[in-house]
C-alpha cells in the first residue's frame, strides 16, 4: 500500500483562472522565496504529470534553462530537478514524449505510476488534465499559489461542479510579499 | 485626496460569493475573522448595497445581536442602488436610482471615511469593471462550492494588485489588497 500523494500544484490568479484564455502564462510573477520554495519540494517528488500543452511548454524550456545566460541559481537547480524527474503526460494525441516521460490516455494508469513512484507526484496542469484526475478520485491535495492579478478570462483552475467540496487548510504562507501559497488536503483532517 | 472603496467578500476557493455564512461554509474560523471584519468597518462610514443583498439584510440586521457588524450597519449611511423601490425600509438609507459609476465617482470625493461595499455582487463587478474599487478584503473558506455566483466576473479587464496582509483564520484565509493603478 503506497503511501505517496497526488498533489496538484499550480499558479491561480485572484479570480481562479490558472492561464489566459489562450492558455498565456505571462502574468505568474516568481520570485526568489517562490522559487526556492520549488527547489526545495520538488526535489523529492517522485513523478510529475501534465497534460500536453503544459508539457510541451516545460519541454520548450527546462531542458536549457541552466545554459541561458541569464539563467538563476534556483532555475539551475530546476533544471537539473527536471530533467531526470519520471513524468507522465496525460494525452490521447501523443504516442510518446522526451525527457524521461510516459505518455497515458486514461487517468487511471497515474494512479498506477504513481503508487510505484519514489516520491509524491505533482499534477502542474492544464486545467483539463486536473479535471480529469479529480474526476478519476486521484487528487489528494492541492498547493495552490495566488498571484495578485485579475485575469478577468482564462480557464478556470477549479472546474464547475455539482457538489460542494470541503477541503483541510494544511498550511499557508506568503512568498515574495505577494503570492499567497496555501496547501489544502482533500481528505478532511481531524 | 479620495474615499477609499472597500470590497469585503466571503467567498469559497473556487470563487463563489452567495449565501455564505449558511451551513458550515467558515467551520472553525477564530476570532481573527471577527478582528479582520472589525478592522475593515472601523474605518467606513458610508456602505453601498445592490438591492438583493438590501432585500436579505433589512429584515435581519435590525434585531440581529451578532457583532460587530450588526451595530455598525444598522447605524451607518447606507446607499441603495436599485431599479425599483425597497420593500422593507431600514434606517439611514439612501435609495438611489443613479448610474453607479457616476455617484460613486463622486462619493469617492466627498470628505469621509472609508466606503464598504457588503455582498453585493452585481454592484461590486461594476465597481471593480470601472476601476472604483481601491482595496479588496477577501475571506475565503476551505471549501468548493461547485456552482453559484462568482465574485470576479468572466470577460472583465486585467487588473493588478498589492497584496497588503494574509493571515489564516483556522481554514479561512484573510486575504487584504490594495489595487494598483
Amino acid at each position: 500500500m503506497t503511501t505517496n500523494k497526488i498533489i496538484v500544484w499550480m499558479q491561480s490568479s485572484l479570480d481562479g483562472y490558472s492561464s489566459g484564455p489562450d492558455g498565456e502564462f505571462d502574468w505568474p510573477w516568481i520570485g526568489d522565496d517562490l522559487h526556492t520554495h520549488f527547489v526545495t519540494t520538488l526535489r523529492s517528488a517522485g513523478l510529475f504529470v501534465y497534460g500536453r500543452t503544459v508539457f510541451e511548454m516545460m519541454a520548450g524550456f527546462w531542458p536549457i534553462a541552466d545554459t541561458l545566460p541569464d539563467s538563476t541559481p534556483n532555475q539551475s537547480a530546476y533544471a537539473r530537478i527536471w530533467r531526470p524527474m519520471p513524468k507522465a503526460v496525460l494525452s490521447r494525441m501523443l504516442t510518446d514524449a522526451e525527457w524521461n516521460s510516459t505518455v497515458v490516455a486514461d487517468p487511471g494508469h497515474i494512479r498506477e505510476l504513481a503508487g510505484a513512484a519514489e516520491g509524491d507526484t505533482y499534477v502542474f496542469g492544464g486545467s483539463r488534465t486536473v479535471a480529469a484526475l479529480e474526476a478519476a478520485g486521484l487528487v489528494d491535495e492541492y498547493q495552490l499559489f495566488v498571484h495578485p492579478v485579475l485575469l478577468g478570462a482564462g480557464r478556470p483552475f477549479f472546474a464547475p461542479r455539482q457538489a460542494r467540496a470541503q477541503l483541510t487548510l494544511v498550511e499557508a504562507r506568503v512568498f515574495d510579499g505577494s503570492v499567497v501559497g496555501s496547501r489544502y488536503a482533500r481528505e478532511l483532517v481531524a | 485626496m479620495t474615499r477609499n472603496v472597500v470590497l469585503y467578500e466571503l467567498m469559497s476557493l473556487d470563487g463563489c460569493a452567495d449565501d455564505p455564512g449558511e451551513g458550515d461554509w467558515f467551520g472553525d474560523a477564530d476570532e481573527r475573522l471577527i478582528d479582520f471584519l472589525g478592522e475593515t468597518i472601523a474605518t467606513q462610514d458610508a456602505v453601498l448595497l445592490g438591492r438583493r443583498t438590501y432585500e436579505k439584510w433589512a429584515p435581519h440586521w435590525p434585531t440581529s445581536t451578532m457583532q460587530p457588524f450588526a451595530d455598525f450597519i444598522n447605524s451607518t449611511q447606507k446607499y441603495l442602488f436599485s431599479a425599483t423601490p425597497p420593500t422593507v425600509a431600514w434606517a439611514n438609507t439612501v435609495h438611489l436610482e443613479a448610474a453607479v459609476p457616476d455617484f460613486v465617482s463622486d462619493l469617492r470625493r466627498t470628505s469621509g471615511g472609508d466606503i464598504g461595499i457588503h455582498g453585493s455582487l452585481t454592484l461590486a463587478r461594476s465597481l471593480l469593471a470601472e476601476d472604483l474599487v481601491d482595496e479588496l478584503r477577501l475571506v475565503v473558506a476551505p471549501n468548493l462550492a461547485g456552482h453559484g455566483t462568482r465574485l470576479f466576473a468572466e470577460d472583465a479587464a486585467l487588473h493588478h494588485f498589492e497584496l497588503l496582509d494574509a493571515q489564516r483564520s483556522g481554514g479561512c484565509l484573510l486575504l487584504h489588497y490594495r489595487a494598483r493603478s
